[in-house]
């Protein structure tokens, strides 16, 4: 077994190279850059393509062409590049093409700064382009999860043929840690089917989005809005200390280590607290969420403006669990500062009054 | 007996969503006699199978109920782009973009610029009408002087809108690209020059020479509100006057091809080859492989913050802290701080070692601080909590005394590094006093093998710090 | 040729329902063995039609017709 003492971005390179990952297009970006950074070392050295993108929009139409010619590819960007690359997730999603795209997700609006936000959530999340589409969303939480989510991503990406994100975040994107790399390079996915691949048996085939009859156009949104519909039996998420908590608290990413260590510092106060963490963000772990949320008063812990928190009710509420929702307290921080474990505490406590 | 007839392309046209085998053109549309000679060049090479088709936004869109061959549907302005990513992924393929003059002359202009700059293996057929066809004949950066357009009513004003766009001249000042081509539908003559020239992309491409150009003037009757012939006089005499044609270059036939300087050899800019390697297991080897961590929830979580000036080598300080506790199979976590803040001078850096997973990367409250410098005192001297230990260089005024229950001590590292005539090592005669004091948690040995690797491409400089470790380590109390 | 061949002759074949009629073959013919009929086809167009006399066989109303099966030519 190999173990690594990685930073985060390099380890979504890694990732990606075992999950059969044969093209990088990019765009540098901090926080995000040492992911273009290891991607123009290691590719090459490989066999493989990477190409430096004149821009974020010529990314991920260089990814539409890639996946269109049926091969597996990816991008990496912070929160203005994901802005400009919305356009183009869309096209994937329309065109059903698998390509996998991370968002190192860095503080906004606007130019904003390079520390951690997770405030691109509803783009990662909810589809941020434009049309009724879905992307397969992760969001990792240590270096170790940034390489096997990536690769779980190109899986989920060619399983249900959709574009898929890896939702991480500044602080995560820079920090190092230990990672154990997969045994096994997977098998390049065959896609001679719909691709267009230059061959003769894909002589017939043709990638596109536009169906220029409302019918027909209207037919295709319900193949989509099915497939996303069974795309939610691969939600996942975890809980921790969770069993017999009196508060849980709900966080995504980077978020959820802070949910940890302030899960731990609680109970050490006698404080029955556990944590629950969505790992795909879309589909949302929502069954499980509600499992662990049941009877149980809810923080979440965000670095955004609520859109989580927003969705943590959502979630609940359409898991029938009214009273959980209307009873969701939120601690976040904005603008690139990260929760501490102490404010976090301090809310726990508020909120069960001890 | 010969019949001359349509070859490349199907025989219907049900993608269309009707029975068909009339195009979606108006009458006397340049595209019509375009897409035909692409069809015909396709099929008469040979190329139908191997050839892709990238297909733009706007009247070029529906290409894919007509070319009997794969296609790719790309978004608007993005032909280029999305036939960079075909190319590179199928570099056996034919790639062939068809891009208009709204789609690559504006929307698209830089994604072509920068595929025809990197010199893309694709051939880009492009088709020049002078405005915008699809969305209703409005203004495209070629629209002539005095043009009169649907968003230049009173005729295109250069004063106000410039002037038209001359693709192929601007492309022309690029090195990569081998094949730059005008040519036109507007007649006979002109319509077999333009096959010519469509075969010469297909040459090109079947060949992988690289990138090749190809505007094609090509009339619009119904934007023009003119009549198939008309509209093709315009093309003939107005465009062709802003527009001349020819061939700008053909690499192969040393056609508009510099005299490029000898080549000179420089010591600094060099391309290397890419040394390849198999397999990922190859690429990421380990020499010195660490069994991942152990659980042990015995070893106390210790949290450290090392701050100072940028070329202080705080943040390798860090990193061969978090190396010992990686050899020693701890859970670790090193975190710098990065973007501007490195670009200003300053620099920190936090490393968390620990016995069970980590959870919170941040390092709020260090359990040893290291300072190098002032302002790294300053700005994190408060953050301390009782218990806690503060390494700082002596030469820093301790102008606010620590909280309460902290531990100060002042430590010459700076000094000691210009004493043993190696100022750089300052960071390690820091490391010196965290070995000395113990509070790391982690065993001498650790830390001077993390020191020792960290030089690992100066093996000769490793073992020089580990001499100065012992000494700083032995001289100072 | 065999006598008992029948003699193939140059000629358009036209498809009159695939043709928009913008008139380009029949300005392109150099021969000006092609015009647009009066009477109309399927879509409410005056097609091309071939006046049956002149044909070269030179294809050049097949190059200049922006519709691919509107015409076709059979040189002998």
């Amino acid at each position: 077994m190999t173990t690594k003492f990685v930073k985060s971005n390099e380890a979504v390179v890694m990732g990606a190279l075992y999950a059969g990952c044969d093209l990088y297009f990019g765009y540098p970006i901090t926080p995000a850059s040492e992911i273009a950074h290891g991607a123009a070392k290691w590719f090459p050295m490989l066999g493989r393509t990477f190409v430096q993108a004149e821009c974020e929009t010529a990314s991920v139409n260089m990814m539409f062409g890639a996946a269109a010619a049926g091969k597996l590819c990816m991008t990496a960007t912070s929160g203005p590049g994901f802005s400009l690359m919305q356009e183009g997730i869309s096209y994937l999603a329309g065109a059903e093409l698998p390509a996998v795209v991370v968002d190192v997700n860095r503080a906004g609006p606007g130019l904003g700064n390079v520390y951690p936000e997770q405030s691109d959530y509803t783009p990662a999340v909810k589809g941020g382009g434009h049309g009724n589409y879905q992307t397969f969303t992760y969001a990792p939480a240590s270096a170790q999860e940034m390489c096997d989510l990536t690769i779980k991503a190109f899986q989920m990406a060619t399983k249900w043929r959709t574009p898929a994100i890896v939702f991480a975040d500044g602080l995560q994107g820079q920090m190092m840690e230990t990672v154990r790399l997969p045994e096994t390079e997977l098998a390049r996915p065959d896609f001679s089917a719909w691709a267009a691949q230059g061959e003769a048996k894909t002589r017939e085939n043709l990638v596109k989005s536009i169906f220029l009859d409302a019918a027909a156009q209207e037919v295709f949104n319900e193949k989509l809005q099915a497939k996303y519909a069974e795309m939610a039996k691969d939600a996942e998420g975890e809980t921790y200390l969770a069993d017999d908590c009196e508060l849980l608290i709900v966080a995504f990413g980077i978020a959820s280590r802070v949910a940890r260590t302030t899960a731990e510092a609680c109970r050490k106060l006698g404080l029955k607290v556990g944590c629950f963490r969505p790992i795909s963000l879309n589909p949302f772990p929502r069954e499980q969420l509600a499992a662990a949320a049941k009877g149980r008063r809810i923080l979440t812990i965000e670095l955004d403006a609520g859109q989580f928190s927003d969705d943590v009710r959502l979630q609940l509420a359409k898991a029938g669990l009214g009273a959980e929702s209307a009873d969701v307290t939120m601690l976040h921080r904005m603008g690139g500062q990260v929760v501490t474990v102490d404010d976090a505490v301090a809310a726990v406590r508020r909120i069960l009054g001890k | 007996m010969k019949v001359i007839e349509q070859k490349g392309m199907y025989q219907r046209f049900p993608r269309s969503g009707k029975d068909t085998r009339v195009t979606h053109y108006c009458p006397g549309c340049g595209h019509g006699i375009v897409n035909k000679l692409i069809a015909e060049c396709c099929a008469e090479m040979g190329l139908q199978d191997e050839t892709i088709f990238v297909d733009p936004v706007g009247c070029g869109v529906f290409t894919y109920y007509y070319w009997d061959a794969a296609h790719v549907s790309a978004a608007h302005g993005r032909a280029s782009a999305a036939a960079t990513g075909v190319c590179r992924a199928r570099p056996d393929a034919v790639t062939i973009a068809y891009q208009g003059d709204g789609d690559l002359g504006a929307i698209g202009f830089n994604n072509a610029f920068q595929a025809a700059s990197r010199g893309e293996g694709f051939g880009c057929i492009f088709i020049n009408n002078s405005l915008y066809g699809m969305t209703g004949g409005q203004m495209a950066p070629t629209t002539l002087e005095g043009e009169k357009t649907t968003t230049t009513p009173f005729g295109r004003d250069p004063a106000l809108t410039g002037h038209p766009l001359h693709v192929c001249e601007v492309f022309s000042q690029l090195q990569a690209p081998v094949y730059i081509a005008r040519v036109s539908v507007a007649d006979t003559k002109r319509i077999m020059q333009t096959k010519a020239a469509i075969r010469r992309v297909f040459e090109i491409q079947r060949a992988h020479k690289g990138y090749a150009l190809l505007e094609i003037l090509a009339p619009c009757p119904t934007n023009l509100r003119m009549d198939a012939q008309k509209s093709a006089a315009f093309c003939m005499n107005e465009m062709e006057r802003e527009f001349p044609l020819g061939t700008f270059r053909d690499v192969e036939k040393g056609v508009g091809v510099a005299e490029s300087a000898a080549a000179v050899e420089s010591p600094v800019l060099q391309v290397k080859p890419v040394p390849q390697v198999a397999t990922c297991a190859e690429l990421f080897a380990e020499k010195n492989a660490v069994p991942p961590a152990e659980d042990d929830a015995a070893f106390p979580e210790r949290r450290f913050k090392f701050a100072g000036y940028g070329g202080q080598g705080v943040l390798s300080l860090g990193l061969t802290v978090a190396e010992a506790a990686r050899l020693e199979r701890r859970h670790t976590l090193w975190f710098p701080s990065y973007g501007p803040e490195q670009r200003g001078g300053s620099a920190n850096c936090s490393v968390v070692v620990s016995g069970t997973p980590i959870g919170s990367p941040a390092v709020d409250h260090p359990d040893v601080l290291v300072c190098m410098n002032q302002p790294a005192y300053e700005r994190f001297v408060d953050d301390m909590l009782p218990g806690s230990l503060i390494i700082v260089d002596a030469t820093v005024p301790i102008t606010k005394q620590p909280p309460e229950g902290v531990r100060l001590v002042q430590w010459p590292a700076l000094k000691m590094a210009e004493d043993f005539g190696v100022p750089k090592a300052a960071n390690t005669m820091m490391l010196a006093a965290l070995k000395k004091f113990g509070c790391t948690g982690l065993s001498g040995e650790n830390l001077e093998a993390a020191l020792v690797a960290s030089f690992a491409k100066k093996p000769e400089l490793g073992v020089k710090n580990r001499e100065l470790l012992r000494k700083a380590e032995a001289t100072e109390s | 040729m065999d006598g008992t061949e029948q003699a193939v002759v140059n000629h358009p074949e036209i498809e009159e329902d695939s043709c928009k009629g913008c008139g380009r073959c029949v300005a392109a013919c150099p021969k000006g063995c092609l015009e647009l009929k009066t009477t109309m086809n399927k879509m409410g167009i005056r097609p091309v039609g071939y006046k049956g006399e002149g044909c070269i066989g030179c294809a050049i109303c097949f190059y200049n017709c922006p519709e691919p099966y509107a015409i076709k030519v059979v040189k002998a």
